[in-house]
């Protein structure tokens, strides 16, 4: 058996390192100023500016560059090394790392103005879309072919997380994204309403695991043992969680959908999943933490190792706290609340946070070949990070608590005690201001992580090609030895592939395909009609502001909501919305039966600046709106886009239908005349107060709503 | 974790509450009680103990109805909390007060709590603080020793524990080192961790009986039947206190308000509500002018507490209903009336009809006076404040 020399490419490695570090400032200034405009509105400095623009933007900073680039750089350096072999092609490499920083460029230039699917997590417009998928597809090829001319035998646990990682998000990622183009920067995604959610929750809930979870425990499979010298506590807990895990956490998407127009039996099967999701998550946990057993001295001077067991407990904590706000009767607490906020910060800043500072730190010194700049300044990091993530939580669990009891409290007479929804706000916006303020402290430490890193590479030298040697893989059957049965699987990549596609695909198919082909599922309401153009133009402004960040279009069926907001949102009102505008937060009331609720020249008066109609409010102005002219040149298209998916608009109603807009914004504009507001019937404003006098109407006023 | 958060924001709550007579309304509702839930699900350990004691179990048993009915006050909101108080104490019976202030119990718990916590945080870092001095050999040498000395006798609870979680002590952690190594990675072969398996195999019972019981077997409510007992409640809690109620107001038998302090009240729910569309002064923007003597849907105190009841939606002026009791409307619209005949600068113009009110000439203007002065009482009080 003779040993062959290769090399280890640790350029590549480097070179996501960096994109991390920079991407990761630039998120977190992202999230530092939306945080700050919360309660300084004076921060949305123009169109571009808008919480509504910059919130999509910093959510997906912070998952696919930040995160992204830290998992990137994290398997490329652990995955050579456990497969003894270097990437399987430099020019793949290359072309996966320029092409994920042109995807998150493009996604940068596109947000602030407004060019979104309007999706959760997803909001990147189809030809972005395209350029993920391809990407994803050459890291997934330059996986595997390392995989497949590796020098070791067995997979090790960490590369069953990468493969379940690769092939995941790529289904999450394509069938989420399925949209009808009706121009290079404008799609419409071809479900509609309650299966659109649910589509929607199916992929945004696993991005949080395929994305943000299994990739990062294969991370820490492989970092913390390294880092602490130890061996990993159970192989067998390993295997059973892998599995367990991958096949459950699909299906908990409905968890996000509790107590909406979701079916019934979609939120149980949430519910249950959820619940059942704890222990193989905890096993992560318990493999992390049990692997320190009898070497914690180490985590008393090792910076790196502080990082992780955070990084591993907050994990603990989130996935703990996740099954518990699946509990519906919980859920009907912190759902729409800051209370999610400050659950997903935890993970976000507590596990992916501080397991890429952790490996940073780690790493950088080593394939610079030098030794970290400053150990001090890296402690100072890591108490300022954990004293950030603190202060970022807890305001938030507090703001949650307080303003959800608000919500549903009634007075002796049994009316709602604080029936104005600004009133709730008002009263947390201090708990806004604490949680910049943590939100602060965190990227201070980061800041300090990017000097102290720079520092150390520039007293070391970057080891480009780090030699490696070890032997080849005898090309001969090696027939399973009766050892664990699970050895088998992990000798066959290709078998892993598959195996871990049919267990991801089962929950969703489970829950996606009844949804979509069993009718009753989404019973028809007659009243319920297509948006008229100039609704269906003012719909699209909405999504374009991202007013679904901070608005919800979806009322409970609670009686603190009913009371509020009116009749509860029934599955059947959703049918034309493509995409679902439901939201998750309610930073505002609730819009789903705003129609008709206040005159036009509210509408009007509180979009131009909505401190004078609502004095104390937060919300962004909006006055461009009355500058802009709405371009109806999309009209045409847009209703021919519709009625390929299904909406019913008549044959050739699309020749027609900017005739009967501007009809309808005549009339609005001569509405808005009589009090006093001159406006041209051809401004923005016009469609979208058309479209908030058109929300929830269809089914005002029917006493017994006939859903067949 | 959640509890150590919830006793923090309760101890703070009661600190507010012993420091200013008025709460804050951060205080008011939302977490006080949660942490008045806690305090209940307390309550009820502790009366189940006192319950198994004999001497006290007669008294209790007779005075169970009143002990649920103060624990469900207490579960409905923090305002019923201080009735539930009133309640207990207007009641004659032979335990002392306190036993029945939920207040008692609410910081006993928190207390316990605490201690709780400071104990569980002290055993966690000395235990953290002895392994982070102790390197490997360390610690497999203590555990050999624990071991050897365990021998000969492990307590009861440190066998459960053992036992729960069945892991092989560093000392002998080569015999189940596995020959894996993966770039020097090598890996145990401990057992699943049975706490955690057994935590796993409930939660699947927790799936499988919640699914029996949303889905087949039908006893547990969905959302759609949940919400309609929540309204059948509150539909017969609001009869009830219709009938407890003898002077309720509606549109057929509401009268102006004369009452300075009730019409201050309404001025202040007009302030906080109505002042968007119709200005402070009334003088109207989105609405129309409520200081001339137009009115869209006729003036005087029943057409306005009409109008504020049920709205105008098509104009839109929402209905208040649903957020204001008919008491409350009762204020709002006398206010409205202490507007009448002032005219007041830069006000919307006219829109309607004049309303002339239905009574003698002479009425009218005492009537007339009476509100001026009742708009000068309303203002004068309200500056006080």
């Amino acid at each position: 058996m003779t040993l062959e020399q290769f090399s280890y490419d640790n350029k590549i490695v480097r070179n996501f390192a960096v994109a991390t570090m920079v991407w990761g400032i630039v998120a977190m200034l992202v999230g530092l100023l939306i945080a700050l405009q919360l309660p300084f509105p004076g921060l949305n400095f123009d169109a571009h500016t808008t919480f509504g623009r910059l919130r999509p933007l910093h959510t997906n900073a912070v998952i696919f560059a930040f995160v992204g680039n830290g998992m990137f750089m994290g398997v490329y350096y652990s995955l050579q090394r456990l497969m003894k072999a270097r990437m399987f092609s430099d020019v793949l490499s290359k072309i996966h790392f320029w092409g994920w920083q042109l995807i998150i460029v493009s996604a940068a230039l596109t947000l602030p103005f407004g060019i979104t699917a309007g999706k959760e997590y997803a909001e990147l417009e189809w030809p972005i879309d395209i350029a993920i998928a391809l990407i994803w597809v050459v890291f997934g090829i330059n996986m595997f072919g390392t995989i497949i001319k590796r020098r070791e035998r067995h997979l090790y646990v960490a590369v069953w997380f990468y493969i379940a990682t690769v092939v995941t998000v790529a289904v999450l990622h394509i069938v989420n994204s399925i949209e009808l183009p009706i121009s290079l920067t404008k799609s419409y995604s071809v479900y509609a309403g309650v299966q659109d959610a649910l589509v929607q929750w199916w992929y945004g809930h696993n991005a949080v695991a395929f994305f943000l979870t299994t990739p990062f425990l294969g991370l820490m499979y492989y970092f913390l043992p390294k880092a602490v010298n130890r061996p990993v506590y159970s192989y067998r807990l390993s295997i059973i969680h892998f599995w367990a895990l991958i096949f459950l956490y699909i299906w908990a998407g409905p968890h996000h959908l509790l107590y909406t127009a979701l079916p019934d039996w979609a939120q149980s099967l949430g519910v249950v999943f959820s619940v059942m999701l704890i222990a193989p998550s905890w096993g992560g946990m318990i493999n992390g933490l049990l692997t320190l057993r009898g070497a914690w001295d180490k985590v008393r001077d090792n910076v790196e190792l502080k990082f992780f067991v955070v990084a591993v407990t907050a994990y603990g904590m989130a996935t703990f706290e996740g099954p518990l706000l699946s509990l519906k009767s919980v859920n009907a607490v912190a759902h729409f609340t800051d209370w999610i906020v400050g659950h997903v910060h935890i993970g976000g800043m507590g596990w992916n946070g501080f397991l890429t500072f952790g490996i940073l730190y780690w790493l950088i010194p080593r394939i610079y070949n030098t030794s970290l700049f400053s150990k001090k300044l890296a402690g100072f990091h890591f108490w300022i990070g954990t004293l950030g993530i603190m202060f970022y939580a807890i305001p938030m669990y507090f703001a949650g608590f307080t303003q959800h009891f608000m919500w549903k409290e009634f007075t002796e007479d049994g009316v709602l005690r604080y029936p104005n929804f600004l009133e709730t706000v008002v009263q947390i916006v201090p708990m806004y201001k604490l949680r910049a303020l943590g939100g602060f402290l965190y990227l201070t430490g980061a800041l300090v992580m990017v000097y102290n890193l720079v520092k150390t590479a520039y007293s070391g030298k970057l080891i480009a090609n780090e030699a490696a040697e070890a032997a080849a893989l005898e090309k001969v059957y090696v027939a399973h030895d009766g050892s664990h049965w699970h050895r088998w699987i992990e000798r066959k990549p290709v078998q892993l592939l598959i195996a871990s596609l049919v267990v991801i695909l089962i929950g969703g198919m489970v829950e996606l395909i009844p949804t979509f082909m069993v009718k009753s599922n989404v019973p028809t309401i007659a009243s319920v009609h297509p948006y008229t153009p100039l609704e269906l133009q003012g719909r699209d402004i909405y999504v374009r502001e991202g007013c679904y960040t901070c608005h919800s279009q979806m009322i409970r069926p609670f009686r603190f909501e009913t009371e509020r907001y009116g009749e509860y949102s029934k599955p059947g009102e959703f049918v034309y919305d493509h995409p679902f505008q439901w939201g998750s937060k309610r930073t505002g009331p609730d819009l789903h039966r705003e129609g008709g609720r206040y005159p036009n020249s509210w509408h009007y008066n509180h979009m131009e600046d909505p401190r004078t109609m609502s004095p104390g409010s937060i919300m962004p102005p909006y006055a461009f709106m009355i500058e802009d002219d709405l371009d109806t040149t999309t009209t045409a298209a847009k209703i021919r886009a519709m009625q390929t998916l299904g909406v019913p608009y008549p044959e050739g109603y699309d020749a027609k239908a900017n005739a009967d807009l501007m009809k309808q914004a005549d009339a609005i504009s001569a509405n808005l005349l009589k009090d006093g507001i001159k406006v041209m019937s051809n401004k923005e404003i016009v469609a979208i107060i058309a479209y908030l006098q058109r929300m929830g109407t269809d089914i005002k006023g029917e006493k017994n709503v006939e859903q067949k | 974790m959640a509890a150590v958060f919830f006793n923090v924001i309760a101890l703070n709550a009661q600190a507010t509450k012993q420091a200013k007579l008025e709460l804050p309304s951060m205080f008011d509702n939302g977490t006080l009680n949660i942490a008045v839930l806690f305090a209940i699900v307390l309550v009820l350990i502790v009366l189940a103990l006192v319950k198994s004691t004999v001497s006290l179990s007669k008294v209790l048993s007779q005075n169970k109805g009143k002990v649920s009915a103060i624990a469900l006050m207490l579960l409905s909101s923090v305002s019923a909390f201080s009735q539930g108080v009133a309640a207990a104490t207007a009641m004659p019976n032979p335990l002392p007060d306190w036993v029945f202030n939920p207040a008692v119990y609410l910081l006993g718990f928190l207390f316990t709590i605490l201690l709780v916590t400071v104990y569980v945080l002290y055993k966690v870092n000395i235990n953290l603080l002895k392994a982070m001095n102790h390197d490997t050999e360390v610690v497999a040498q203590e555990e050999l020793q624990t071991e050897t000395e365990e021998e000969k006798a492990p307590g009861f609870m440190r066998r459960i524990y053992l036992r729960m979680v069945d892991s092989v002590p560093v000392a002998h952690e080569k015999d189940i080192l596995l020959d894996h190594d993966y770039d020097g990675i090598k890996e145990l072969d401990n057992n699943l961790p049975p706490w955690w398996i057994y935590g796993f195999y409930v939660t699947i019972i927790f799936g499988v009986f919640y699914l029996l019981i949303y889905h087949v077997s039908g006893a547990g409510k969905l959302q759609a039947a949940e919400y309609q007992q929540e309204l059948a409640v509150a539909a017969q809690e609001k009869e009830a206190r219709m009938r407890a109620s003898a002077d309720n107001v509606n549109e057929d038998n509401v009268t102006a308000l004369a009452d300075a302090e009730l019409v201050l009240k309404g001025k202040e729910t007009f302030e906080r509500l109505c002042v968007t569309c119709h200005l402070s002064n009334g003088g109207g923007t989105v609405g129309p002018n409520l200081t001339d003597d137009y009115w869209l849907h006729g003036g005087g105190i029943k057409n306005i507490f009409k109008t504020i009841t049920h709205g105008v939606p098509n104009k839109g002026m929402i209905s208040w209903s649903s957020q204001l009791s008919p008491k409350q409307i009762q204020q709002v619209a006398s206010y409205v009336l202490t507007f009448k005949g002032k005219n007041v600068a830069g006000g919307k113009e006219p829109q309607g009809d004049k309303w002339v009110e239905e009574v003698v000439a002479a009425k009218d203007t005492t009537a007339a006076k009476n509100d001026t002065t009742l708009s000068a009482q309303v203002n004068a009080k309200d500056t006080i404040k």
